[in-house]
């Protein structure tokens, strides 16, 4: 086992052990009052942005769902004849007619509730209003026309009708999920930035608390690369340990918001999950991202101090 | 120990001019405070310093308190830029130097503080391979020197502790290890005595002169006079701001 540990000893592995802080004590250790506060905000700030990722994840899938979900149905309201008997026979036209996958009459009660929604408004007793005749319908998306081969067909059996393709419905989904990514895409790049100044700016107070420890390095002929690049080293470690935290701490909020949605949940809510399990990829990438950007933030203020200090 | 030059170093000791003195001062001067107007008068550190140290030799640093001491050796270890004047070390014009360029002049110069400044969270052995953790150099290619050295200097077995751990001549050992372990061709020590009894500063000043004749060129900062004249080297005499080079101890040394 110690033989086979020492392939470790080689120096490929050299700069992977820094990172993680194995062997090798580091030059510029972190001070524990600053790095602690600096853990829990920047974990915080991964755990916001991972929440907006998720956000906008589940608003696109949401959107894409629901408007798939329109696109594929539509209904048709039989105005005249308004017999039981024509009914059925348009009932049979629309079945037959391209593009129509399935077909039914709305049940009375399902009828009812519709008009309930707006009966309760204008304070009428449901039983004595007219129930619509209304045909759902389910549509083959791959054929297109069918609409209009609707309309034709029973127009031309001699049916007064109105179409409902709920398009109006769906571009408001789709107006809406657009807004509610934008928004939460701007709130990430924010958290980004956000993560991104206060690394640098951490950075930047690390140095020059260690003002002495850098001067030292340089005396014994430290280039600033090697200065910068052991700054970069720790925050970069700081933050995938601040990303893991963060990512934790919004899996378990999402996943709890999922469980309350799903115990208090309606048919419509509960019916399509607008987060899968493979999301997963949101929470894994983002203590990667964290530990680059806090790599990347922490170099640059380094170079910049440096060349300050001595 | 074989140690590599990168390209970097070469390139920076291409400039380098053969047969010229390890260090050249010419004209030196060094104002700490930036002027700001024409009618504000300057305050000079050092004042019109020219001085020449060559290869191999042996040189005493002496003056008053705040005379410009550490200045002039702030100057020589590259911790300073002069304000004008110019100046070579090792053959290259550092003054007109790029920043990028003065990590590979000072890897040919150990430095030894009154204070030791030692790294406090690094051990004795890390303090000592700092000037080969800088060089990205691995472990497996420093720890036999650096544990030589340790021995030699007496501290082989207490390798892990840390400088706070250690008495002062201990830890004055450990700094004088650091500044020697990357062989360096100027040694730079400012009041090396100063923190330690008589007897261990014998001792140090014993290691200075053997490490001398190894050819490295010595350059102590010091107010021990009695040891000046006892060591009969030549002597660099600095008051306020300006320098001369004797070749053996003046009768007035400077200060007290």
């Amino acid at each position: 086992m110690g033989e086979f540990l020492k392939i470790f000893d080689a120096p490929i592995f050299l700069p992977i052990k820094r990172l993680f802080g194995i062997g090798e004590t580091p030059l510029l250790p972190a001070d524990d009052r600053q790095a602690r506060p600096l853990t829990i905000v920047v974990a915080i700030m991964c755990a916001l942005g991972c929440l907006a990722a998720l956000t906008a994840r589940a608003g696109f899938r949401a959107a894409e769902t629901w408007t798939s979900d329109l696109k594929s149905a539509m209904t048709v309201l039989v105005d005249s004849p308004r017999d039981e008997a024509s009914l059925n026979r348009a009932l049979i036209i629309v079945q037959k007619t391209p593009g129509v996958k399935a077909a039914n009459i709305m049940d009375k009660e399902k009828a009812k509730k519709l008009l309930r929604n707006y009966g309760a408004n204008i304070g009428v007793l449901i039983d004595e209003l007219p129930l619509p005749n209304i045909i759902e319908v389910g549509l083959d998306r791959k054929i297109e026309g069918t609409e209009d081969n609707l309309q034709k067909n029973l127009s031309g059996a001699g049916f007064k009708i109105e179409i409902d393709d709920h398009s109006r419905y769906s571009g408001e989904i789709i107006k809406t999920s657009a807004v509610l990514r934008g928004f939460a895409i701007m709130a990430l790049l924010s958290l980004i930035v956000a993560a991104i100044t206060t690394i640098g700016f951490a950075a930047r107070a690390a140095l020059e608390s260690r003002r002495d420890s850098v001067e030292i390095l340089h005396l014994v002929g430290a280039e600033d690369a090697f200065v910068a690049r052991e700054v970069q080293i720790r925050f970069m470690r700081l933050g995938l340990v601040s990303g893991a935290y963060g990512s934790l701490a919004a899996g378990v909020m999402v996943f709890t918001g999922i469980l309350i949605m799903k115990i208090g949940a309606s048919a419509l809510t509960s019916s399509n999950d607008i987060l899968k399990f493979y999301d997963i990829w949101i929470l894994i990438l983002a203590p990667i991202l964290t530990a680059f950007a806090a790599s990347f933030a922490a170099r640059i203020a380094a170079r910049q101090t440096l060349k300050e200090l001595v | 120990m074989k140690q590599k030059i990168s390209q970097s170093e070469r390139d920076i000791f291409k400039q380098a001019q053969p047969n010229r003195p390890l260090v050249w001062f010419n004209n030196v001067y060094l104002n700490y405070n930036k002027v700001k107007s024409e009618n504000e008068p300057a305050s000079f550190a050092l004042k019109n310093v020219s001085l020449e140290l060559q290869k191999g030799g042996f040189y005493f640093l002496t003056g008053p308190s705040g005379a410009g001491k550490s200045t002039l050796l702030k100057l020589m270890y590259l911790a300073l830029r002069p304000t004008g004047g110019n100046i070579e070390m090792f053959g290259v014009d550092v003054a007109g130097a790029s920043r990028d360029s003065l990590p590979q002049l000072r890897r040919k110069i150990g430095v030894v503080f009154q204070d030791f400044r030692l790294l406090p969270h690094l051990s004795v052995f890390d303090n000592l391979a700092l000037p080969f953790r800088v060089r990205n150099m691995h472990p497996s290619k420093y720890e036999d020197d650096v544990k030589e050295l340790l021995g030699w200097v007496g501290l082989g077995k207490r390798m892990s502790a840390l400088p706070e751990t250690l008495s002062g001549g201990e830890q004055q050992r450990v700094a004088i290890a650091r500044a020697v372990v990357g062989k360096p061709q100027l040694i730079i020590a400012d009041e090396p005595t100063g923190n330690v009894d008589p007897d261990m500063g014998s001792r140090l000043i014993r290691l200075f002169i053997e490490l001398n004749k190894l050819g490295t060129t010595i350059v102590i900062a010091t107010h021990d006079h009695e040891m000046v004249r006892r060591a009969g080297a030549p002597v660099l005499r600095i008051d306020k701001g300006k320098v001369e080079q004797f070749n053996t101890p003046p009768e007035n040394l400077g200060g007290s």
